[in-house]
């Protein structure tokens, strides 16, 4: 599972605040474009005015293939002022997918992270890995991935325990705190957004140089 | 021959002396279970007087032209073939044109290995190691007579063919040659002819010195090379004893290589 | 007596009779096997060499060729199903000051079905009877030395390297799998444990075993029609007919040696 913010794979999550009232519509893609296909099925939460309390409230939807078409549970939500909404594949049968949903006001992206929103990663094998904006901005950072000796029981114990613990890498406009991490294979990174012009957090060694087709001009 | 005496193994055992009076070694008969077939060696290659008389008569009857000799058809009309002989010059002789035509033809030999079984003609001895040799030799003239010139009693020249066939008893060696490991031929060397009732005895003198001659050059064309020993070819041969003739065999000792 | 007679004592048979054995074909052969508790489907080619022989008169009249030797290349690949160290990571909370508090959800690492193909060559030594088998075939006179019975391959030591190699291809299998880092050892050391010495025995004997059961080689080949001397220039070719070839082993005071007989016309 490659470390991609752009297709969420099942040990990715993302999650989204959700800061005003309002309607959204999103949908789920396998295709990290930025914007629907024409028959994308459409998903909705509903968000009250009022918050749940002061850390507000979580709330899960599980991402998961039927029909051949991904599809989210629930598929309507209704939650409140400053809560959260956490994406996650069912299994690790589910494909990489993209988050996208639009407001009146507002508008997110698994493959754009912009603000107040979460992006975590669970690291299964140990290497470094230097991660970058696939959307060509400056972030990026770099973690070291160590795996260890589970015959040992003292090494596995320790290794047991860490999987309880979280790493947090802070982005604020093009800047990543701590921009060097070191965390035991199995453990979990987050990424939290606080505002950027929507970054992705991509493993630099899958940037493929794409040659982008000539664009076409506008009528008139 | 002295009388058969018994030996301390309940064999035969009997003497050989050559006219001259010697007193050859005794030759006990062997048995074959006493002695294995390679003996000191490790590789054993033996042919029996009867399989190499089969070679003799494969090796002539494909290539006959070792056998027959003729300086025309005139005095060699059989076989007809003309791959069947080597023709030869006729001998030059003043006064006859053309040379004195002749024709010399031997039958396909047959040999036989020491021991002697089928008896060699005094005053031969078959010694040891040796084997003997027996063919016929048919010597062809044409001969006839020049008539006087401008006789009308007398006609012109004729010539009639005539033949003599003569059976030849021999005896000889056989040598080896080798050119590397596993790699040599074996040739049937003739030491002594003789020939049976011919008279007087210079003139037999003369026909044996003369067809021994002949018949060394008609058996050195016959060369056997290792490889061309049916079975026993197969195993590359290094020679290291031999060829050795007793038992009716010429025998070969060595390693395979 | 026949026309042609040859022999070798046993220091010549060590010398043919290798040399034989060594101008074998490779063998090869293909399938599938039991490897403990996994199916392996194979494939493999062998080579027959060297040895020590022995000439044995009746009885039992055979040429038992001791410590040959079968060199043996194998590939075989099979498929473990890794579901067995799926695991689940507990959730993980926290607060972030400009979101609030986000917790992931229970997620569990599930393990795939891989394919773990091995590449190993090895040999084994055994001793096998061989008797004479004088046939003519094909306008050939043959002596062939066919094996008698089954041998028995002594794969013990072979079993031991073998499970050694198959050991670092599951490693190096299990490395390619996301995810099997802390566990990678325990995870090999499992299924090698599952395989363990018999499942080899048990994957290997049966490959080689048909290497040499029904094992042939060539001493001899004549052709009936022998050619004695070949055609050249004015001469024509000397032939004769291998009327009858026979090939014993024979006991002499001393020592023991292969007899062959042959007649011609």
């Amino acid at each position: 599972m490659d470390l991609d913010s752009r297709s969420l794979a099942y040990v990715d999550c993302f999650a989204q605040r959700f800061p005003s009232p309002g309607s959204i519509s999103y949908h789920l893609s396998s295709t990290p474009l930025p914007c629907p296909l024409p028959d994308a099925d459409v998903f909705t939460i509903e968000v009250r005015e009022g918050d749940s309390g002061p850390e507000g409230q979580q709330h899960d939807v599980r991402v998961s293939v039927d029909g051949g078409r991904l599809v989210a549970d629930p598929p309507q939500l209704t939650i409140r002022q400053e809560d959260v909404v956490l994406w996650n594949a069912q299994d690790a049968s589910t494909p990489g997918f993209a988050v996208q949903g639009d407001g009146e006001e507002f508008s997110f992206s698994s493959a754009a992270l912009r603000s107040q929103c979460v992006y975590s990663h669970v690291f299964l094998t140990a290497g470094d890995v230097r991660w970058v904006d696939a959307n060509g901005g400056p972030t990026s950072g770099t973690i070291r991935v160590r795996s260890i000796d589970s015959s040992n029981p003292e090494e596995c114990r320790r290794w047991t325990e860490s999987l309880e613990r979280a790493s947090v890498i802070t982005v604020e406009g093009e800047t990543a705190t701590p921009d060097r991490l070191e965390v035991l294979a199995g453990q979990t990174v987050f990424w939290a957004i606080a505002n950027t012009t929507g970054i992705t957090v991509t493993d630099e060694r899958i940037m493929v140089p794409i040659q982008r087709p000539p664009v076409a001009e506008p009528e008139g | 021959m002295a009388a058969p005496e018994l030996g301390p193994s309940g064999g035969v055992r009997r003497l050989r002396e050559r006219i001259e009076g010697e007193v050859r070694e005794p030759i006990w008969p062997r048995e074959d279970s006493t002695v294995s077939l390679t003996e000191a060696e490790h590789l054993f290659a033996g042919v029996h007087e009867t399989g190499a008389n089969d070679l003799f008569r494969a090796f002539f009857t494909a290539r006959p032209h070792h056998l027959n000799y003729r300086t025309s058809p005139a005095v060699g009309p059989v076989p007809a073939s003309a791959a069947a002989w080597t023709t030869i010059p006729a001998i030059s002789f003043p006064g006859i044109p053309g040379g004195i035509q002749l024709a010399i033809q031997f039958s396909i030999p047959t040999v036989d290995f020491h021991p002697d079984t089928l008896g060699v003609p005094p005053p031969l001895v078959f010694p040891l190691g040796e084997f003997s040799i027996r063919t016929t030799v048919r010597l062809a003239v044409l001969c006839g007579s020049r008539r006087g010139d401008g006789d009308p009693d007398q006609p012109g020249s004729a010539f009639v063919l005539q033949s003599a066939v003569l059976e030849i008893v021999g005896l000889g060696r056989v040598r080896v040659q080798t050119f590397g490991p596993g790699v040599g031929e074996l040739s049937f060397e003739l030491e002594a002819v003789e020939i049976v009732d011919i008279a007087p005895a210079d003139l037999e003198s003369l026909l044996e010195c003369l067809i021994l001659q002949l018949l060394q050059a008609v058996l050195s064309t016959v060369r056997l090379p290792f490889s061309g020993i049916p079975v026993a070819g197969v195993f590359t041969l290094q020679l290291l004893r031999g060829p050795e003739v007793e038992d009716d065999q010429v025998k070969l000792y060595g390693d395979a290589v | 007596m026949p026309d042609i007679i040859a022999a070798l004592d046993e220091t010549a048979a060590n010398v043919v009779v290798p040399r034989a054995v060594n101008t074998l074909p490779p063998l090869s052969g293909s399938g599938s096997g039991s490897l403990g508790p996994f199916t392996a489907s194979w494939s493999a080619s062998a080579t027959l060499s060297n040895g020590s022989v022995d000439l044995i008169p009746p009885p039992p009249d055979v040429i038992r060729i001791t410590n040959c030797r079968l060199d043996y290349s194998l590939s075989f690949s099979f498929s473990i199903d890794l579901s067995f160290l799926n695991f689940c990571l507990p959730r993980i909370c926290i607060t972030i000051p400009f979101i609030g508090r986000v917790c992931t959800p229970r997620i569990c690492i599930t393990f795939p079905t891989i394919t773990v193909p091995v590449s190993h060559s090895s040999f084994v030594v055994f001793t096998a009877d061989f008797r004479l088998n004088v046939h003519l075939t094909g306008g050939n006179w043959l002596v062939d030395a066919v094996v008698v019975g089954v041998p028995s391959l002594q794969i013990s030591a072979a079993a031991a390297a073998l499970l050694v190699a198959i050991g670092a291809a599951i490693s190096a299998a299990l490395l390619l799998v996301p995810g099997i880092g802390p566990i990678l050892a325990l995870a090999a050391a499992a299924i090698i444990a599952a395989i363990g010495i018999a499942g080899v025995t048990g994957l290997l004997g049966p490959i080689l075993t048909p290497f040499v059961s029904g094992l042939t080689f060539n001493l001899i080949t004549q052709p009936q029609v022998f050619e004695v001397l070949p055609a050249a220039p004015g001469e024509a070719a000397v032939n004769v007919t291998l009327d009858s070839l026979a090939a014993t082993l024979v006991a002499s005071p001393g020592e023991d040696e292969l007899r062959v007989d042959a007649d011609i016309s």
